[in-house]
């Protein structure tokens, strides 16, 4: 939708959709051919730009300190101090093969320490 | 100007005839644009965007149009009030919205909405009560994730031919999002891809209706000089993000003043979600037999609880509240909106005539 204040409804967006390339004869018209083209895969469309993961209350935990991630768990210095869920560690595993890498830090939040996930 | 700006290329002047002062008003940085669903100059696949939309020139692209006689207001249900049977005395055209007809299209995802994984056209839906005996119109709005699915994917789902199952009288040309601040390439891509889809629509047997937006006199111009070169006749205008801000309107009503005295006395456009009160129909009186009204507002009024009558005194609509207690209850608060605006707009008519008498008494 068009607004001439600001850019629309924001929650009403996703990432932008490209189009699928389109091979030759594709399209549909009056009984034309359906298919025929191919979607090309951009991490916009399945890389979150950040996300949150709950983290064991451990006392090492600092506001700041860098976090890791390897083979679904939450690494600082070494310690493991959280876990993926199965749809984000399959979200981050695929999104490494797109080219995607995420770099977290400690954050706190009412007293609660969780792990915070940035795109790089 | 914004630091966004220096790096747009659109600004830097890449793009021969896209006018470089209205590009600067560029309010988001190009750059990452695409992650936050807005099309830019820097999109990683802006090639395939261009092709899509066979490039920026407007006039090179091939919509017939369609003519039909419409009423003066034209309502457009919620899928939740397609089950009601309204009188006959109702308006015999009545406007159907995407999102109604692609119901599992988006789904919540992350705090935002995402286009669904296999979104289907509700081939019945024109079937529903409401519809029987009435000719449909199809607005292809929605939300942003509903209307870059659909472009994207139209060819997967066959839209085109699953669209024209449902009987439709036409349909506008989609919906995608131009938004003042947007980078101008995003503009004038979405604006030309709105007609490509407009022209493949039309392959399909659907007569397409252009949906126009336009921000600045550089877009007005070349809808114009479009308009002018295809003899496209029937446009429309969707109003609904522009209704929260007086001056979001008088940008619509600019469109529509240019657009009228630049292409032509039959010109007509629909008005999708224009404000119908007196104080924002104030400077359409020119063109007013050549405007037709179309929205959802006696629906949701009704849902609210809210029956609306028109005031002749006031010269507005008015409303008082009263909870419908069943769907035929319901139905008869509906048909209350749509009298309303009815008589509203027929009260603006009266008041143009009497004014136009008036004038040329004085004149003899």
């Amino acid at each position: 939708m068009g607004s001439s204040s600001g850019s629309g409804k924001k929650n009403d967006k996703g990432p932008l959709l490209s189009p699928r390339v389109r091979v030759k004869g594709s399209g549909s018209g009056a009984g034309g051919a359906t298919g025929g083209t191919v979607e090309r895969e951009r991490p916009e469309t399945v890389c979150l730009t950040s996300f949150e993961v709950d983290l064991q209350q451990l006392p090492i935990l600092k506001p700041r300190l860098p976090l890791t991630l390897k083979g679904g768990q939450v690494l600082l210095s070494g310690t493991v101090v959280g876990t993926l869920g199965a749809r984000r560690r399959a979200m981050v595993e695929h999104c490494e093969e797109l080219g995607v890498k995420y770099r977290g830090t400690v954050e706190r939040r009412k007293q609660i320490y969780y792990g915070l996930f940035r795109k790089y | 100007m914004r630091l966004d700006a220096v790096f747009c290329d659109a600004v830097a002047g890449k793009y021969p005839g896209m006018p470089r002062e209205e590009a600067a008003r560029v309010r988001q940085s190009c750059a990452n644009a695409h992650e936050h669903g807005s099309l830019s100059c820097k999109n990683p696949d802006l090639q395939l965007f261009v092709e899509e939309a066979d490039g920026f020139d407007l006039k090179s692209k091939r919509v017939t149009g369609t003519r039909i006689d419409l009423p003066r207001y034209m309502p457009v249900p919620d899928r939740d009030s397609a089950d009601l049977e309204l009188p006959a005395s109702a308006p015999g055209i009545f406007c159907v919205r995407l999102g109604d007809v692609v119901p599992n299209g988006v789904h919540a995802y992350e705090g935002s909405l995402r286009f669904g994984k296999s979104p289907r056209v509700d081939t019945s839906y024109a079937t529903r009560p409401i519809f029987r005996g009435r000719t449909l119109l199809l607005f292809s709005s929605g939300p942003d994730a509903l209307v870059n699915g659909l472009m994207r994917d139209r060819d997967q789902i066959d839209l085109f031919n699953e669209l024209r199952s449902l009987g439709l009288a036409a349909a506008t040309s989609i919906d995608l999002s131009v938004n003042l601040g947007d980078c101008y390439v995003g503009q004038m891509l979405n604006i030309n891809r709105g007609l490509t889809y407009a022209t493949e629509m039309e392959k399909a047997g659907i007569p397409a209706i252009p949906n126009i937006y336009a921000f600045d006199t550089n877009q007005r111009t070349l809808w114009a000089e479009f308009l002018v070169a295809s003899g496209v006749r029937l446009v429309s205008i969707n109003c609904r993000m522009q209704r929260r801000k007086p001056s979001d309107i008088a940008f619509v009503k600019e469109t529509i003043r240019f657009l009228m005295e630049q292409v032509g006395a039959d010109l007509h456009i629909i008005l999708h979600g224009f404000p119908l009160s007196r104080r924002y129909v104030t400077g359409l009186g020119p063109y007013f037999s050549r405007l037709h009204f179309a929205d959802s507002a006696p629906f949701y009024k009704a849902h609210m609880g809210e029956v609306e009558f028109f005031n002749p005194v006031s010269g507005n609509i008015e409303q008082y509240h009263r909870k419908a207690t069943d769907r035929a209850e319901m139905a008869a608060i509906v048909q209350a909106g749509i009298a309303a605006r009815e008589n509203f707009l027929l009260s603006i008519d009266v008041r143009r005539a009497a004014f136009m008498a008036n004038l040329s008494t004085r004149v003899v």
